[in-house]
């Protein structure tokens, strides 16, 4: 039986009613279940929820990442460099490489790297695969190549069982740059921003939020966007002002994309780096000059934004790219 | 020697027989279908890519993963068409090759693109700001003294100019406006020592800016047209129809191998039927 509300007043009263508690139970769920609540459309997008990876290849991966036979004495893992509890990175301005040798270059991050449309600050290799045998070959790091890598990794019974178990073809080096690369695809690192991004508003503070608008009032989200806040183009070093003529001593590693294609207008372009762990991995730039996250921001707003900002705003920006830290602890 | 001799026979018939089998074996329909499918994936990603340049000049799109991504996706493509084509017909590599430039060139300008675009729409943001920072340092300065308060009621005369001619870039796609543009940012520059230390940072910040601006739309110009001249979806169509031509020829010349095969495999039945006819035919009595 229908219970029928005659009077308008009372009808009125219940749908406010109804609608208030409505809202109630929506914004409750919201905060119970956040990921369900309404996804912020920002010029920076949530890293994906669920990867598709062959677990097999991930574990495998991870053995042959932290595997120092890569390396002609077999001093060095790609782990060496890419140190992955201290966001990817090594902390040194340059690489070293086997024998003490030091690099021409800053080390990039490998957290995330599977979002970066090309490999290596030049971007002179499309996918992570070709960027895997890059180090191994490279007499500056780890010297190798793989004939000795395979010669050492096949003396090991117990590694080859392990490896044609995922690979029934056996040790070959598609395979282990593969292994590697899905490895590296692994790496992802949710943050409290991207909980903010699925519509957690709890998820970051008010500075943080100031923060984040000054980043893009400011124009830094011309370049970093994306899932990767960055990783998704190329960009000239010093586009506002000339980075390199004030830095004196140009090496060849300045020379960024230029290396690549002889092209002139390549000259001191970059892959935009990720921001995502940004906090984890000074020293900062491609010749690791600046030290902190402060020197880096006052180095962006001079060469690449051509204009100035209040030491308040920079503090701000900071808080920003500190929410942009993985939040699962990085083993 | 008789034996022998039947032997060599029965081995040149049997050869005959797997040379046309083999023959009629030479088209598989299924890679017809991956290559169209390819062909397909290349044109969505070339449709793509100029539908996101488009969006992301306008700032339609907030990111540059929509334009991102289709660049990925070409070269997974192109690394798993490599030698598909040709392996089909000769005379298709040459189409294969140039599908392959096209594809590589379209992928560098949009990169080209993407760090244009993302200079261009930042300066264009920022020019309002950096002119009315200008502007305020010039209104301090004049009250001064009466001559230079028309002396900097003139420069925010000018920078007003400079301004709304480089906010009209946006829009327009004018090289007389640029140039103009750069004309009145020249005698700007040529002022600039005339003008109080006050204003030099703000001074040097709005035309930097202004300048990148009219350099980045001329850049952008250039690139839009360059993106329109490679002729990426002509490869497409061009190696569609080579492929699809010498797949047909193929697929004619697949027929009639299959033919000969029913007309050779006809041959070998009546022979073998004929030589069995012959040897149960019952003997002629000597004794008769």
């Amino acid at each position: 039986m229908r219970t029928v509300i005659k009077t308008d007043g009372c009808e009125m009263q219940l749908r406010k009613k109804v609608m208030t508690m409505s809202v109630a139970v929506a914004a409750a769920l919201a905060v119970v279940h956040p990921a369900r609540a309404q996804m912020l459309d920002e010029p920076i997008k949530p890293l994906p929820q669920k990867l598709d990876l062959d677990a097999r290849k991930v574990s495998l991966g991870k053995l042959l990442f932290h595997d120092k036979r890569l390396s002609k004495d077999n001093s060095l893992s790609c782990a060496s460099c890419h140190d992955i509890a201290k966001g990817g990175v090594d902390g040194q301005q340059f690489a070293t490489g086997i024998k003490g040798q030091v690099g021409p270059i800053n080390t990039p991050t490998v957290l995330n790297s599977g979002l970066n449309f090309r490999q290596f600050w030049n971007g002179r290799a499309a996918t992570l695969e070709e960027q895997a045998a890059g180090p191994v070959h490279n007499p500056g790091e780890m010297g190798s190549n793989w004939q000795e890598v395979l010669g050492k990794l096949n003396q090991d019974a117990a590694f080859v069982a392990q490896f044609k178990a995922v690979y029934a073809d056996g040790l070959q080096p598609r395979h282990i740059q593969e292994a590697i690369a899905t490895f590296e695809r692994s790496l992802i690192t949710p943050s409290r921003f991207d909980r903010y991004l699925l519509g957690d508003s709890r998820a970051i503070d008010e500075d943080e939020r100031q923060g984040y608008q000054l980043f893009k009032n400011y124009g830094c989200i011309a370049c970093h966007q994306g899932m990767g806040v960055g990783g998704n183009m190329y960009q000239t070093f010093g586009v506002l002002g000339n980075y390199f003529k004030e830095k004196g001593k140009v090496t060849d590693a300045d020379l960024g994309r230029y290396a690549v294609t002889k092209n002139e207008a390549d000259r001191h372009v970059f892959k935009v780096p990720s921001l995502r762990n940004v906090e984890l991995t000074a020293p900062y730039f491609h010749d690791g000059s600046a030290k902190t996250l402060d020197e880096a921001i006052d180095v962006m707003f001079r060469y690449q934004l051509g204009r100035t900002a209040p030491a308040s705003d920079k503090a701000l920006i900071v808080k920003f790219l500190k929410t942009l830290t993985g939040e699962k602890g990085m083993q | 020697m008789k034996t022998l001799l039947r032997l060599v026979i029965f081995a040149v018939l049997a050869a005959g027989l797997w040379l046309l089998y083999r023959e009629t074996l030479g088209v598989d329909p299924a890679q017809r279908e991956r290559v169209v499918s390819l062909l397909n994936d290349l044109r969505q990603i070339d449709a793509q890519w100029d539908v996101h340049v488009l969006r992301s000049k306008t700032g339609l799109d907030k990111n540059y993963d929509p334009l991102t991504q289709p660049q990925a996706a070409a070269l997974q493509v192109l690394e798993s068409s490599a030698g598909k084509l040709s392996a089909v017909d000769y005379r298709l590599s040459d189409s294969e090759a140039k599908l392959k430039e096209a594809l590589l060139a379209k992928n560098d300008l949009v990169d080209r693109f993407k760090a244009q675009n993302a200079i261009l729409r930042n300066s264009l943001r920022f020019v309002p700001l950096a002119a009315e920072d200008v502007k305020t340092k010039a209104r301090e300065a004049g009250e001064a003294t009466p001559a230079k308060r028309a002396e900097m009621a003139a420069l925010i005369e000018s920078v007003d100019q400079v301004l709304i001619d480089t906010l009209k870039l946006e829009t327009a796609r004018d090289a007389e406006l640029n140039s103009n543009l750069r004309r009145r940012v020249g005698k700007l520059v040529e002022r600039r020592g005339d003008y109080p230390k006050a204003l030099g940072e703000s001074f040097d910040t709005f035309l930097n800016h202004v300048a990148t601006i009219s350099a980045q739309k001329e850049r952008e110009e250039e690139l839009l047209e360059q993106l329109g001249n490679v002729a990426l979806a002509q490869r497409i169509d061009m190696v569609d129809r080579g492929y699809m031509s010498a797949f047909d020829r193929m697929l004619g010349k697949r027929e009639n191998y299959r033919l000969m095969l029913y007309v050779y495999a006809g041959f070998l039945l009546a022979l073998v039927a004929f030589l069995i006819g012959r040897g149960s035919r019952p003997e002629a009595n000597p004794a008769a």
